[in-house]
Formats: C-alpha cells, sequence, structure tokens
C-alpha cells in the first residue's frame, strides 16, 4: 500500500506536462490508438503545456512591472492578469481529475436521454474542460470533492436543457437543421432576462440594426494581434513607461495574444482523437432516434452582432476595470466576452441595441467573478505546476463563463445559507428562461425591419 | 504557385476548427492524400485566405468574405456536418474532387 502511494505521488510530482501526457498515452492505448500516435498526441500535450506555461510567464513578466507601475502612479491595483479561456483551459486539465469529467459529461448525457429528459446529445468533447473547472473549483472553495463533481453533474443537466431550449432559435439563426448550442457560456440569458422583458416594453428596443456594415469598419480590432496592442501599449502609457517602452508593451502583449491560440490549439489536436472516438461513439448509441446535436458555439459566430457586441465592449470593460472598486483584474487576453455575447444573441435574437445594453450592465459580473477566480486559478496553476505566476501577482480570466452559477455552486457548497437561496432563486429563473426560450418566436419573426 | 491548403475556420481557431480539421487530416491519412489542413482564426479570415484553395466553414461566412473566396477561385465547404455526422460523407466526397483540381489530376 505505501509503495503504490510513493508511485502515485512520484507521478504527480512529475508534474503536469509530465503526468497529464501519461493519462493521454494510458487512455489512448486503452481504447486502441496505435502506440504511434498514442504517443505523438501525449508528446502534443506536454509540449502544449510547456508552451502555455512559456507564453503565459512572458506574458505577466512583461505585464507584471506595468500593472505595479499603473498601481504606484494612479492607485488602481489590478494584478490580477488575464490569461483568457485558453490559459484557464490548459490549467484545468493540468488537475489530475480533469478527464474523469469525459466519463462524467457521457455517462450524465445518456442517462437524461434514456429518461427522455432531455433530446439534446451533446457532442463537444472538448468543453469537457469547463465541467472540470466547475468541479475545481467547487472542490477548491467548499474543500469537497463530492459536492464539485455534483456541481459538474447539475451543470451538465444545465446545459443540456439549454441545448433544448435553444434549438430552433439555434437552427433560426444558422440555418443547420437539428443542431443547438450546448455551451455553458449561454447561461448568462437567465440573469439577463428580467431586463430583456423590459426592453420588450421599449418601443427603441424592438427594431433590428443592420450590423453587417459596422462589422467590416471595427472588425480588424477583435484580431488578437491588434487588441494585443492597443490594450499593452494604453497600460504601457498608463503606467507612465513612455512612447517606447509602451509600444514594446504593446507588442509584447500582443505576441502572448496571438501565441496564446496558437498553442491552446495543440491542446485540441492532442485531445481530438479521444475526444473524437468518444461523440462518434455517443452519436452511434442514438443514431435511430432523433436527437439534437449539442455543439460547441461557434457554429453562431457567423452572425456580426456576435462580433460587434464584443468588440464595442471591450473599451466598457476596461473602462468598469478600472472604476469598479474591489475589482483586480487587468483584462487582457480574455478581453472578448463570448458570454454576452452569444448568450445575448440568442436571449435576443440578435438585436444589437439589446445586446450592448445588456453587456453594459452585465459586465461588471464577470469582472467580479475573475476577481473570487483569481485566487483559485492560481492556485490550481501553482499546485500542480502547470504556469509559474510571479509573486504578489496572481491570473484570472476576466471573461469567465458562468460566474454566476459557479460562484453561487461553490458558495452553496461551503454551506453558505445566502448562496444556497441563490442558488434555488437562479434554478427558479433557470426555468422561466427555459418556459421563455421555448415560446418565443424564432429570431427571423421577431422585431420589425427598420 | 499558389499555396495548395485546406483551411477551416471558427471564432478562435482553436476548438472547432481544430476539431474538424484533425478530423479531414485522419480521413486525408486514411485515403492516402497528401494535402495540408489548418484550422484558423474565422477573425482573421480575410488575410488568410489569400493562401488557400479551400475553404471550410462552421458558421455561415459573411458575403464579404464568401465573395473573396470566389474572386480567389477558393472552393467552400459547410464543415458542420463534419461535427454531427449527418453528410459528411457527401462534402468529402466533394473535397476530394476540389483537391484533385487543385492539384491538376
Amino acid at each position: 500500500m505505501e509503495i503504490f502511494q510513493t508511485v502515485i505521488e512520484y507521478i504527480l510530482n512529475l508534474g503536469s506536462a509530465i503526468f497529464v501526457p501519461m493519462i493521454i498515452l494510458i487512455i489512448g492505448l486503452a481504447v486502441k490508438m496505435s502506440f504511434k500516435k498514442a504517443f505523438m498526441s501525449a508528446l502534443t500535450l506536454g509540449i502544449a503545456f510547456t508552451g502555455m506555461n512559456m507564453v503565459i510567464g512572458f506574458m505577466s513578466n512583461a505585464v507584471s512591472p506595468a500593472s505595479e507601475a499603473l498601481a504606484e502612479n494612479t492607485g488602481i491595483s489590478l494584478q490580477a492578469i488575464d490569461v483568457g479561456w485558453t490559459g484557464a483551459a490548459s490549467i484545468t486539465w493540468s488537475w489530475s481529475y480533469a478527464f474523469v469529467f469525459f466519463a462524467v459529461v457521457i455517462i450524465t448525457n445518456i442517462i437524461m436521454l434514456a429518461l427522455k429528459l432531455t433530446k439534446t446529445l451533446n457532442v463537444d468533447m472538448w468543453n469537457v474542460w469547463g465541467k472540470a473547472l466547475t468541479a475545481y473549483l467547487v472542490y477548491f472553495v467548499s474543500g469537497s470533492l463530492a459536492a464539485g463533481f455534483l456541481a459538474a453533474v447539475i451543470q451538465i443537466i444545465l446545459e443540456l436543457k439549454m441545448g433544448d431550449m435553444f434549438q430552433k432559435h439555434v437552427q433560426d439563426l444558422t440555418g443547420i437543421p437539428l443542431v443547438t448550442v450546448t455551451h455553458l457560456m449561454n447561461i448568462a440569458v437567465v440573469l439577463m432576462m428580467p431586463v430583456n422583458y423590459l426592453m420588450d416594453k421599449i418601443p427603441f428596443f424592438n427594431k433590428k440594426a443592420d450590423t453587417n456594415a459596422l462589422k467590416a469598419k471595427i472588425g480588424i480590432f477583435s484580431e488578437n494581434s491588434v487588441m494585443g496592442f492597443l490594450i499593452g501599449t494604453i497600460l504601457g502609457f498608463a503606467a507612465a513607461y513612455g512612447v517606447s517602452g509602451s509600444l514594446n508593451l504593446g507588442i509584447q502583449v500582443a505576441t502572448a495574444m496571438t501565441l496564446f491560440p496558437m498553442i491552446a490549439k495543440m491542446f485540441m489536436q492532442a485531445l481530438s482523437p479521444l475526444a473524437d472516438a468518444m461523440s462518434e461513439m455517443m452519436k452511434s448509441k442514438f443514431k435511430d432516434r432523433e436527437v439534437f446535436i449539442g455543439l460547441d458555439w461557434p457554429i453562431l459566430a457567423g452572425r456580426s452582432e456576435v462580433w460587434v457586441t464584443a468588440i464595442l465592449l471591450v473599451p466598457v470593460i476596461i473602462g468598469y476595470a478600472i472604476i469598479l472598486p474591489g475589482n483586480t483584474v487587468l483584462p487582457m487576453a480574455g478581453i472578448i466576452n463570448y458570454s454576452i455575447a452569444v448568450g445575448g444573441l440568442l436571449l435576443t435574437g440578435g438585436n444589437l441595441y439589446r445586446m450592448l445594453v445588456l453587456g453594459v450592465i452585465y459586465a461588471p459580473l464577470y469582472l467580479y467573478g475573475a476577481t473570487y477566480f483569481s485566487n483559485i486559478l492560481t492556485g490550481l496553476a501553482l499546485d500542480t505546476g502547470a504556469v509559474d505566476v510571479p509573486a504578489g501577482h496572481s491570473i484570472t480570466w476576466s471573461s469567465i463563463e458562468g460566474p454566476e452559477f459557479r460562484i453561487l455552486a461553490a458558495e452553496a457548497a461551503k454551506m453558505n445559507i445566502w448562496a444556497i437561496a441563490g442558488f434555488i432563486v437562479f434554478i427558479a429563473l433557470f426555468v422561466w428562461t427555459y418556459k421563455v426560450m421555448t415560446n418565443e418566436k424564432v429570431p427571423s419573426e421577431r422585431y420589425s425591419k427598420a | 504557385m499558389k499555396n495548395n491548403r485546406l483551411i477551416v475556420a471558427c471564432g478562435s481557431g482553436v476548438a472547432t476548427s481544430t476539431t474538424i480539421a484533425e478530423k479531414i487530416k485522419r480521413m486525408f491519412e486514411n485515403d492516402n492524400i497528401d494535402f495540408p489542413v489548418e484550422a484558423v482564426d474565422y477573425k482573421s479570415i480575410m488575410s488568410e485566405l489569400n493562401n488557400t484553395s479551400i475553404y471550410v466553414y462552421i458558421a455561415k461566412p459573411d458575403d464579404d468574405v464568401l465573395q473573396k473566396a470566389e474572386e480567389l477561385g477558393i472552393d467552400v465547404y459547410a464543415g458542420v456536418p463534419f461535427l454531427t455526422g449527418m453528410g459528411a460523407d457527401e462534402i468529402y466526397t466533394d473535397i476530394l474532387e476540389s483537391i484533385k483540381k487543385y492539384k491538376g489530376e
């Protein structure tokens, strides 16, 4: 027994760049991949971890002094560096339990389908990490691993129900039959419902804007490189760096933000044979039954309202980061808030004015969520050795998806009575949202043309 | 000569596009087809199109993107069938035809 424990500890101490690839190698061989392919997957994953560590380290080394100078010059202390969803995902995969959630996702989905509690079959095996993240967050806050798993199961159920309620809207927006979106980000609609309900009563919010022309004009700002350069340069000036220092910081942040997705792609490449095998297995199991295929959100990315909203909210989010009391997040790699943009698209059926109003109202929720989340993500990164974080700083994800759900679940698991009450109210609101969305007209039949 | 490659674009160039790109790569491998496949960021699609011969989209692209693809003689296909499984074989067959065309066979 003692030897067993020593072996396990030894393996865990090898660090995430060795340990996690070993898991994928073993799983790969178990599902009968050839050794060569399984080894390549494992190696790619190890490279992805190490590369992500390099880029996050590079970015925090470049940004930390600037954020310190900013604090000295202005008294605004934003010490939590935003590594975006790609950073958060790679750190989450380094958690030793992360891979278990493939099974949790699949089993929960099969049970829900078998009991006819959902029509959605989620084949998006990439966002398994989102469930692992929730579980880790709840576990970190409450100390209970069981509560973490329970929260992940609740999340999977809510995602499937969202798949059901958004299906006709997704079909209408994309023109693709029988697909839906099962991404957690869309849970943003639950708290947006009351405001959207009020906007139903105001004539101005009941006509449609033409966003295509606008997107053509401002689309360039959504490129990671351009966005990173602008944010870095502005941060440099705010930190009184002078022109040369500011421009250099701009280039450095642009470099990090351009490299993040390139490295995140390697995670995907490494996990893809496994994820693909699992989604094929799921599909073949239910091929005789009409199901909605649950996919990741990018099937909606062709809607220009998504990008116009996300880009126009960038200065708003930066402004909030500066003025909101208690915020410690310096928005960077996660500055594009997809939860507001995509959730807003589905809720309002692509009404740009409403999406912008919702963004302005709800953006603080994400910054505060990210502030709350910073200790947790930093703790996980240091714990698994996935990323080195400079002392006195932390890392976070400024547009963390489903902050309301995740934080309520974590605090409720800690037996915080307010959070338990809040969680119940949230689920009640979710049920209301479900009813409204299933009865709502599809986007193309809503609003009068302007 | 123009750069021959197949690109798959999604909102971040990371998750969905890579899923499909890897899937197409595996299908190519099984059929002994030597053709580069890459996942790219839809936000940079206008510049990505410049050295591309086949473009697989996830969300229906904007009109100006489609127009540019047409001007450059790029064949455009829907990628979602590779995720749902419905109609993927037909699209894959068409992609193979496109490759034959580009390789001048």
